[in-house]
């Protein structure tokens, strides 16, 4: 990889995050052997239950040593370790345009993660997807292995513009539909949707068996608003204006977006899904550090 | 009911109203543009956010906009009466105390209009609550009636001043009297401000052109109460009385015409009463034509030197008011005529001048000179001086000297032909400017006519026509006068052909009066007519200097020249009873005198005068205004009522009565309105959110906060 090719994973970023690692929480369904704890039994190391024997197993299989304890036919199972496919879903709606105080815009930071992600996945051997939404699925790469193959990836993250309307959980019902089953998703976005509606898109990822892993980009413009007096709103999504004063309602804002984002935390904690709040100026690997 | 503002000039700020509009508008051009993510916190504060902005600003803007309303229109003073509740008033109860106010009214035989109308004002004043103030003016200014400075509430007091009004005789002076009422409502405090005018809306006084704006205080309502009546049937007005300018000497006649005017349709005989300060009366019946005027001259009985005056009045026609006046005259001593010359040579006009030796006819007497000694003539002061044109064209240049400085002085020469006999062609002196040529008669003689019917000296010889008669007077012989044009000779008498017989002119001060005639019967038949007492008379007579005395109607506001300020002290001499201290205007204006008398008048700064007041002939004209339009008060707002009874005006009053003041409803309803606006305007558009979750930063779960797990990645 060329230095300084790719925007959103610059070397110093990739640097960074070396020693980092993607660790799945539930069972993947891979197809080759790798580091995470797959559905099926295998030949692994790791125990993982006896069984009755039954006709037709291979009778290399019975554990004598239990059978002289127990005085029954039992086969010892193990886990079988494989490889995991990652998805990264990355919100490209208007709104992660927006630059508050941080200095650079969410959507920036949002795609450095997902570049960051992607790297992270194929640098321990899992393989990568990238899919990029807003009101619907805009574009869908196939999950690559390598390096190598990493490179269009990176360069769609590098033509994708923020644009349009975002239907976040229209988006992942979507998503949901076309993923394999027992993936990784790691769904990056600003999340402004009405939190239950976002959070039954989460849902049904986990419902159809993926880990699903949340990074809410927020800015902290965003969440202290702190422009004063009479202003007129424009909704870089719809374009949707309102007229209000901004001292008045100011309180009532702050506590509105906390609560936002304390349901949707809450929402992810309710479906064992990994929630992360990236601030802008958080730098990426640290807001990446402990994923696994 | 009507709807009034007493402080109308507020409402010229009605346009501060749309302020809080303009404010609002220009406060919304500053508000910023800012670009936001998402509204979906702003809708998660309030849903209906912006419309519930929009509800509160249009409510908020709305009770601004009726604060200052209220507040403009409360300074505006809106009073609304006649419909609930009472306020206090002050009302200006204005009488019309004119002549015309004498003749009968429309109620019980016998009371006039003034009574009925005293009867409404009590009955108006009778229903004046306890807060109520009113006060009582009269069209006319009468020192009779108490004049009251500010409204009261006493009743007492405004009833023994509705007692004291009388008619009087002269003419309603409207405009004055409702500009005082209104200056005495300019200073109530009430809400409700009323004038009544109780009158007969006589078309002589109310017919007139506009007063011009009243300047009434804003919410003043103005009504007239028209009180109807009915009219004399033979009605005689006294239009005239004049003393003759000339001849006021003691001892001499005062001739005095007296004019009457008949406004009816048939001839009325009135008696015509004239009587004077020494007790002569003279009675004489008069008959004056249907709408026609009859001038009546009356001699007064020879008196004495000094200030005199002169009453006259009329009986027997149906209305009285108008009837009487009286003058005022000063007389001065008898004066001597100094006659230079042989008697002979002056024919009659010594008799003519003088037909009693003491002067009592004609308050000249006489007194002879040589033809020569002009000197002593002139140091006896003569008010004429008379000689010969032979006797003038003889004397010496010193002489002459002499007579014309007398003449520039202010002296009167007389010349004429000697009666004796024309012995040759006379030659006066070149400054007279005159010469005589002798004229060929016929043995018959030519006509003497007048050239000149408006020359002075024929003054008493003029008829009501205009015409002089000289009682078919000729001329037999005499001598034409030429006259000099440079001189301004004026013609007086002469032959039918142009020729002059008698001319005048003034040197000086002086005037020179010439005869072209002698004055005996052999020259003309003019010393025996008695026309020739009168022009030789008129010759003597000077002109009556200004004596100072004002002639008046009643009603009139005399101005005494040079005075300024001050007071003056009013004292009757005859007529109406007067002993009064009244304030002089700065421009030496003095009220009013409301009948005829004769006044004797000392101002503060010493200065006297006489004042001869005589009736308004006008107030005994039958026409009135009719309807509800008012000429005299065009461009001012008022209304017009018939007041048929006394109990009509306390009926209006009692339902007028009935007002109120809206200026504490409207202070009111602007506090409340601020009330309000403070209220909506600090009304949360959103209410206050649960309180969050707890989390490490305030605003939410710490950046890297892994739900489950104590993974912290900031």
């Amino acid at each position: 990889m060329p230095e300084g090719a790719y925007r959103h994973l610059p070397p110093h970023l990739a640097d960074a995050l070396r020693g980092l690692s993607i660790a799945a929480r539930r069972p993947m369904a891979g197809a080759m052997q790798g580091l995470h704890r797959s559905n099926r039994h295998g030949a692994s190391v790791e125990f993982a239950e006896y069984r009755p024997y039954v006709p037709g197993d291979p009778p290399n299989l019975i554990d004598w040593s239990a059978y002289a304890r127990t005085d029954k036919h039992l086969i010892r199972r193990f886990e079988e370790e494989t490889n995991l496919t990652g998805w990264v879903l990355l919100d490209c709606s208007a709104s992660l345009a927006w630059r508050g105080r941080g200095a650079v815009a969410k959507f920036d930071v949002a795609c450095g993660l997902a570049a960051s992600l992607l790297y992270m996945l194929v640098a321990q051997g899992d393989r990568g997807g990238l899919m990029t939404f807003g009101e619907r699925i805009h574009s869908r790469h196939a999950p690559v292995g390598s390096a190598a193959t990493l490179k269009p990836l990176l360069q769609a993250l590098e033509d994708a513009q923020p644009q349009g309307k975002g239907d976040i959980a229209a988006s992942l019902h979507l998503a949901c539909a076309t993923l394999p089953r027992r993936s990784l998703v790691m769904v990056v976005s600003d999340f402004l949707q009405q939190p239950l509606t976002v959070l039954a898109g989460i849902r049904h990822l986990h419902h159809a068996g993926h880990d699903v892993r949340v990074l809410h980009v927020v800015d902290r413009g965003e969440l202290s608003l702190e422009t004063t007096g009479l202003v007129e709103l424009d909704d870089m999504e719809t374009g949707e204006r309102l007229e209000v004063d901004l001292d008045e309602i100011r309180d009532a804002y702050r506590a509105a977006v906390a609560a936002h984002l304390e349901e949707i935390r809450r929402g992810c904690f309710g479906m064992n899904a990994d929630y992360r709040l990236v601030l802008t100026d958080t730098p990426i690997a640290e807001a990446l550090r402990g994923m696994a | 009911m009507s709807f009034a503002f007493l402080g109308a000039p507020f409402l010229y700020l009605a346009p501060l109203i749309a302020a809080p509009v303009v404010f609002h508008f220009a406060w919304r051009l500053r508000r910023k543009r800012l670009s936001v993510p998402s509204l979906v916190f702003f809708q998660r504060l309030e849903p209906h956010l912006q419309s519930r902005k929009r509800l509160r600003d249009l409510l908020v803007l709305m009770l601004r906009c009726l604060v200052v309303a209220c507040i403009i229109l409360a300074l505006a003073r809106p009073t609304w009466s006649g419909f609930l509740g009472g306020s206090s008033a002050t009302v200006a109860i204005v009488v019309d105390n004119s002549a015309s106010m004498g003749l009968p009214g429309a109620g019980d035989p016998g009371k006039t209009r003034l009574a009925a109308g005293l009867a409404a004002a009590g009955a108006l004043v009778g229903e004046l609550s306890a807060t109520d103030r009113a006060v009582v003016l009269t069209t006319v200014a009468d020192s009779l009636v108490p004049v009251l400075t500010e409204p009261t509430s006493d009743k007492t007091h405004l009833r023994a001043i509705l007692d004291a009004i009388r008619e009087t005789q002269a003419a309603s002076q409207p405009g004055s009297a409702l500009q005082a009422a209104a200056e005495v409502l300019a200073g109530a405090t009430t809400t409700r401000r009323e004038i009544h005018v109780l009158t007969d809306l006589q078309a002589h006084e109310w017919a007139a052109p506009a007063l011009g704006a009243l300047h009434l205080p804003p919410g003043t309502t103005l009504w007239i109460h028209r009180l109807p009546g009915g009219y004399p049937e033979h009605e005689v007005a006294l239009t005239t009385l004049e003393v003759a300018a000339r001849g006021r000497l003691a001892g001499r006649p005062i001739a005095l015409r007296v004019g009457l005017d008949n406004g009816g349709s048939e001839a009325v005989t009135v008696n015509l009463t004239v009587a004077d300060d020494r007790g002569h009366r003279h009675t004489q019946p008069v008959t004056v034509p249907a709408h026609g005027s009859q001038m009546v001259p009356v001699a007064l009985p020879a008196t004495s030197a000094g200030v005199h005056w002169a009453h006259a009045a009329i009986d027997g026609d149906d209305f009285a008011l108008d009837n009487e006046g009286y003058t005022a005259f000063g007389c001065e001593a008898r004066r001597q005529v100094a006659l230079c010359g042989a008697h002979a040579a002056l024919g009659f006009l010594a008799l003519a001048l003088a037909p009693a030796a003491d002067g009592s006819l004609s308050g000249l007497t006489t007194q002879w000179f040589g033809a020569q000694d002009v000197q002593a003539a002139v140091d006896s002061h003569p008010a004429l001086l008379v000689m010969t044109w032979d006797d003038c064209g003889a004397l010496d240049q010193d002489r002459q000297q002499v007579l014309m400085h007398w003449l520039t002085g202010g002296g009167r020469l007389a010349l004429c032909p000697r009666a004796d006999g024309l012995r040759q062609t006379p030659h006066l002196p070149i400054w007279l400017g005159v010469t005589g040529e002798v004229m060929d008669l016929p043995p018959a003689g030519e006509p003497l006519i007048a050239l000149d019917t408006r020359d002075e000296l024929l003054h008493d010889l003029v008829e009501a026509d205009g015409t002089v008669h000289l009682d078919a007077v000729h001329v037999l012989q005499g001598l034409a006068l030429q006259t000099d044009a440079s001189f301004d000779w004026k013609a007086v008498l002469g032959l039918p052909d142009g020729r002059v017989i008698l001319a005048h002119r003034t040197l000086g001060a002086g005037a020179i009066s010439c005869f072209g005639i002698g004055l005996t019967q052999d020259w003309s038949s003019l010393p025996l007519a008695p026309a020739f007492l009168a022009i030789s008379q008129a010759l003597a007579l000077p002109t009556a200097a200004d004596d100072g005395i004002l002639r008046l109607l009643a009603g009139d506001s005399p101005r005494l020249p040079g005075v300024h300020g001050g007071t003056a002290h009013l004292v009757s001499i005859a007529g109406d009873a007067l002993d009064s201290m009244v304030a002089i205007g700065s421009a030496g204006e003095l009220p009013p005198f409301p009948r005829a008398g004769v006044y004797a008048l000392t101002t503060s700064q010493g200065v006297r005068g006489l004042i001869a007041t005589r009736a308004d002939p006008g107030e005994g004209a039958r026409a009135v205004v009719a309807g509800a339009l008012v000429p005299a008060l065009a461009g001012s707002p008022y209304q017009v009522a018939d007041c048929p009874n006394p109990q009509a005006l306390a009926e209006a009053w009692r339902h007028g009565a009935q007002g109120f003041d809206l200026m504490p409803a409207l202070l009111i309803l602007a506090f409340l309105a601020v009330l309000a606006e403070g209220w909506i305007a600090n009304q949360p558009l959103v209410r206050p959110a649960a309180a969050p979750g707890p989390s490490a930063s305030g605003v939410g779960p710490a950046p890297g906060a892994v739900p489950g797990r104590a993974g912290a990645a900031a």
